[in-house]
């Protein structure tokens, strides 16, 4: 079970939470054709490096927001609150260690923000 | 005579007897325990485990072995012996070897028929090239029709105990916690590295698998006894909480921890679920068996289950023993023999070339043991040391890849992430001195770690007290690695045997499967079973691997392993499934429900009334005076703010903004792919404050769907959000006399020119201020919707039985409810329509306003209007024969054929109409009124049903609702 790191409540189990999957952007809903919306519906990107990802805290604090995970090794970084008051976050998000596999752990990127 | 003369002659006489007290017996002789085995009376002591008080009463088999039914003996008298599983009493598959005996039990071996002594099925040995591996697979495929009879003869064979279906639910528990360290394994390493750890300031959580902590040291000498109940003293003085006869089954992501808790006091068995920061493996090792013919005589045993037997339980194992020692584990076995009075015939030692070829005797009884010389040595007892295996699932769960090495014929851990440690034995060897000294650094390592990341988790919550000074540094490993000592490689000597016990899968097998193509070491595992049995591959996987590098020519590294998987040991699914925690939700009126006769039912987690006796006469009384029915579970929400308007626009398909103030107004919610999600009536009660309803199971769907389009897309909107459904217990009042009865109850005006259909007050009911009422009608009659504040609800609800005598007042349930929304020609969402249905099927055009600027699935219904042809369309029906009604789903065929057209969604005989109505799915192009429609009955009898022309059946112009 994964520790995700809630920007208000900080690291929680996995099960606290909601994933709704990889973050996207609304298409226009007056202009889309049905490619895109279908894109926006069902088509998602499975890389193995890091991805936006929105969560929902839905035992905890009940906002919804957006970490960046690395989908090979389940690091987390840097949530990005979606224009909520509670503000970006300073902090650098960590796992407790997290697996094995630590690729991606020196990505710059990897670093506080 | 022989030595073994009298054992010869009495085939399986007693061959094992209590010692005199010994130094470090775990037994309490003060406190005998009667219990019955194998249908005789018997006594143990106090703290003999099933097995060892089996063995001290004289007796040597224990059980049968699963495939081949051959009698078995102990092997290795711990959790892992897998000669050793019994029934006791109502519970099958008791590892008897670890269970410690309880007063009057009955215990009784297993994979026996019809008895221990004689077993008929013991001829599967005679017929063993049938049961080869792959039997199965090969022999009762073909042809399939014979499946049904190959079954019931193949279920007679089926191994294990017995289950007793009557047996009354256990309790189960589970809990939580966070310790800074958990120690898997309490032997002198990890005894040494949790008490460390806590000395350093940690929190410690201790899980020893045994009942006993000490490891290899307490079946050891009496030093060795004294030296661990020492290392127990320090980690108790410490604070380490210590958990025996526990196991940590399993480590994820970040160290998410898995662990069995047998010993509880209370609970059956007690899942602990913990989040280790640092998680300390000190598993040490585990005994091999030695393949070889006749190795699972009863008779031949390892080191550790003679020393067990000895200095633990005071049992002698034997009589006259060979002991075939590669190690040290060996030698302290002669020396401990010895001491009990068993005559050693003969030490082999692996290590000058000594062999051991076979054992030879009875089924029952080992009465020979060849050597790899020729000589044959009499011997009721053969006990071989010949290495061992290093239990590392939880490393290779934390990503490890444990590597072989040849020099000391075992694997070792090649690497774990930095919140996972190992010591001990898993990790090299050396004296029980080195190995405390590298359990204690270990322990302060593990508690440095786990202080960086505490401070790491506590400053990364926004929320938490400021935490006190910079974060601390990650301490590096510079622990001095243990040694690896030498040890000869021994897998198999010359001839065949059993590698797998508890699966009966031998050398031979292994051998042959890998010739018929099944070389790679998972398929010989899945395709012979080897290691897949109650053991887990802690006895077997390192010889099946052996054996097969053996067989492909290669070596062991080139070979690999099997994956270790989660669980370490099993648990029962009893301890997965933990006290049963879901909730039942009731509304404030449910105590009169349940005094007044109402039957129940569950509706998501609300209990409910479905009726109070006769639904039909319900629905009747509804029609014709006046009803009440309970709807609190009806999902609410308060909506306040200045932006109310745009959300209900954004949520809702319809338009919201010119909803005048004391009007509320139905609407029908879509996902952004079109599909129908929820609806409901929604009011506006202040300019900036409105209530809105949703379906009782969307209540909290609707709640988080609002929130997500709020937070995520319009954070900007000034618009708050509370779930109010339970704040407000919800009362419908149904029926021509429901304004007469609320009339006596409120001040309220309710003629129809005051507070006309589909308007909203608020006021005064039965003396309650702050009630909502709105007046709608789900039923299709005059129907005022009362919502009271929760804790009055069943007050109001009482005044209106009460002032309602003389209107023929009377309560109604969901099923009166049902039928009365059939007769009007409402849909369900969830029951009406699916997973697929767009808004459109719904035939609610009028509600789908295109010209809104946005709506949540607004492209979505543009284009499913424009492909109508291709969505079927929600239609009523009514059915031909009055006195048939089609169940829920039943299909709608084309005449003649199996063509599915559609689906009957909902039915039920209308007792206003004295008709069989319904709801239906069909094409577009059989929407006609009068269409006929032929439906199949769960029987395969065919009827039919004709479309009609409103979705109403009654009252279509809806003037009941409007007087």
């Amino acid at each position: 079970m994964l520790l995700v790191p809630c920007p208000n409540c900080g690291p929680r189990n996995q099960s606290d939470l909601r994933l709704l999957g990889a973050s996207v952007s609304r298409p226009d809903p007056n202009t889309a054709t049905r490619a895109e919306w279908g894109d926006y519906l069902y088509l998602r990107d499975n890389p193995a490096d890091w991805i936006t990802e929105s969560w929902y805290c839905r035992s905890g604090c009940r906002r919804y927001f957006s970490l960046e995970r690395h989908q090979a090794t389940n690091e987390f970084r840097v949530p990005v609150l979606p224009g909520n008051k509670l503000g970006a976050s300073t902090y650098t998000t960590i796992s407790v260690g997290s697996s094995g596999n630590q690729r991606g752990a020196n990505d710059e990127d990897g670093a506080s923000k | 005579m022989s030595p073994l003369d009298k054992i010869v002659r009495r085939n399986d006489a007693p061959s094992m007897s209590r010692l005199p007290r010994r130094a470090g017996e775990v037994i309490d002789r003060s406190r005998p325990i009667a219990f019955t085995w194998n249908g005789k009376p018997t006594t143990g002591f106090d703290g003999d485990t099933i097995a060892s008080a089996i063995a001290a009463s004289g007796h040597r088999i224990l059980s049968r072995s699963m495939k081949y039914h051959r009698p078995r003996g102990l092997l290795t008298a711990d959790y892992w012996d897998p000669n050793a599983f019994v029934q006791v009493d109502d519970e099958p598959n008791v590892r008897s070897g670890h269970r410690l005996l309880t007063p009057d039990i009955t215990v009784g071996p297993q994979n026996v028929w019809p008895s221990l002594d004689v077993d008929i099925k013991a001829a599967n040995q005679l017929v063993g090239r049938f049961l080869a591996p792959g039997f199965y697979y090969k022999t009762f495929i073909h042809p399939q029709r014979l499946w049904p009879a190959y079954e019931k003869v193949l279920a007679q064979f089926a191994p294990g105990g017995t289950v007793d279906l009557e047996t009354p639910l256990a309790y189960f528990d589970k809990r939580y916690v966070h310790p800074d360290v958990v120690v898997a394994g309490g032997g002198p390493a990890g005894l040494a590295a949790a008490t460390a750890a806590a000395n350093a300031g940690a929190s410690v959580l201790l899980v020893e698998h045994e009942h006993h902590l000490g490891g290899h040291l307490r079946y050891g000498s009496t030093d060795d006894q004294a030296l661990a109940n020492g290392l127990e003293v320090a980690a108790r003085a410490a604070g380490v909480e210590i958990l025996v006869d526990s196991t940590v089954t399993g480590r994820y992501e970040d160290n998410w921890l898995g662990i069995v808790q047998r010993s509880h006091p209370i609970a059956e068995e007690r899942l602990i679920k913990a989040r280790a920061k640092t998680l300390v493996v000190a598993a040490g090792l585990i005994e091999r068996p030695y393949v070889f013919a006749g190795n699972d005589r009863p008779g031949v045993m390892l080191s550790g289950a003679v020393r067990r037997l000895v200095n633990m339980y005071a049992v002698k194992p034997g009589e006259r023993a060979v002991v075939f020692t590669a190690n040290d584990s060996g030698d302290h076995a002669v020396a401990t023999l010895e001491e009990a009075g068993v005559e050693i015939a003969e030490v082999v030692d692996a290590r000058t070339g000594g062999n051991i070829v076979s054992t030879d005797g009875t089924q029952r009884a080992t009465h020979e043991v060849e050597l790899g010389d020729g000589r044959r040595v009499e011997a009721d007892l053969l006990v071989t040391a010949v290495g061992w295996t290093a239990p590392t699932s939880l490393l290779n769960m934390s990503g490890d890849h444990p590597v072989y090495d040849p020099a000391s014929a075992r694997f070792f851990p090649s690497g774990t992430p930095d919140n996972v440690l190992s010591t001990g034995g898993i990790v090299g060897d050396g004296t029980t001195d080195q190995l405390i000294e590298h359990g204690r650094v270990t322990g302060e390592l593990a508690a440095g770690r786990s202080a960086a990341v505490r401070h790491r988790l506590q400053a990364t919550t926004a929320r938490a007290a400021a935490v006190d000074g910079p974060e601390p540094a990650m301490p590096a490993d510079d622990r001095t690695p243990l040694d690896r000592h030498p040890h000869p490689e021994l897998f198999r000597s010359t001839t065949h045997g059993i590698v797998d016990y508890s699966e009966d899968v031998g050398s031979k097998d292994l051998v042959s499967a890998a010739t018929e193509g099944y070389d790679s070491v998972e398929l010989l595992k899945r395709y012979t079973t080897a290691t897949m049995g109650p053991a887990q591959g802690k006895l077997e996987t390192v010889n099946t691997v052996a054996v097969l590098a053996e067989a492909r020519g290669e070596t062991i590294a080139e070979v690999g392993t099997t994956i270790w998987r989660p669980p370490y040991a099993p648990l029962t699914l009893g301890a997965l499934a933990g006290r049963i925690f879901e909730p039942e939700r009731v509304s404030s009126i449910h105590s009169w429900h349940v005094a007044n006769g109402a039957k129940p039912i569950l509706a998501g987690q609300w209990i409910r009334p479905e009726h109070y006796g006769d639904p039909e006469a319900e629905v009747r009384n509804v029609r014709t005076n006046v009803g009440l029915i309970d709807v609190t579970p009806l999902g609410k929400l308060d909506l306040q703010g200045a932006d109310v308007p745009k959300l209900l626009n954004l949520l809702y398909t319809n338009k919201w903004s010119k909803l005048a103030v004391g009007s509320v107004r139905y609407g029908m919610m879509c996902a952004e792919d079109g599909v129908v999600l929820d609806d409901g009536v929604t009011g506006r009660l202040e300019e900036n404050r409105w209530l809105m309803t949703t379906t009782s199971s969307g209540a909290g769907t609707i709640w988080e769907w609002a929130e997500n389009w709020l937070q995520t897309e319009h954070p900007d909107w000034e618009v708050h959000v509370t779930p109010v459904t339970t704040a407000y217990t919800s009362i419908n009042i149904a029926g021509p006399n429901a304004r007469t009865l609320l009339a006596r109850l409120t001040d309220v005006p309710l003629d129809g020119d005051d507070f006309a259909y589909m308007q909203v007050r608020a006021g005064t009911v039965a003396a309650v201020d702050n009630c909502v009422m709105w007046r709608i009608g789900f039923t299709g009659e005059l129907s005022f919707e009362v919502h009271v504040p929760a804790g009055y609800g069943l007050h109001v609800w009482e005044a209106l039985m009460a002032e309602g005598t003389d209107l023929g007042v009377a309560p109604f349930g969901l099923e009166a409810q049902r039928i009365m929304r059939l007769e009007k020609g409402h849909f369900i969402v969830g029951q009406d329509t699916d997973g697929l249905t767009k808004a459109p099927t719904t035939g609610l055009h009028a509600l789908i306003k295109m010209d809104k600027d946005d709506f949540v699935g607004k492209p979505e219904l543009r284009w499913a209007v424009e492909d109508a042809d291709a969505n079927p369309v929600l239609v009523s029906v009514q059915m031909t024969d009055p006195t048939v009604v089609p169940p829920e789903a039943s299909q709608i065929v084309r005449p003649g054929t199996n063509e599915i057209l559609g689906r009957i969604t909902s039915s039920r005989y209308s007792p206003t109409l004295e008709k069989s109505i319904g709801l239906a799915h069909v094409p577009p192009h059989m929407t006609a009124a009068g269409t006929e429609l032929t439906i199949v009955l769960t029987n395969g009898d065919r009827t039919t049903a004709r479309v009609m022309e409103h979705h109403a059946h009654y009252d279509p112009e809806g003037a009941r609702l409007r007087v």
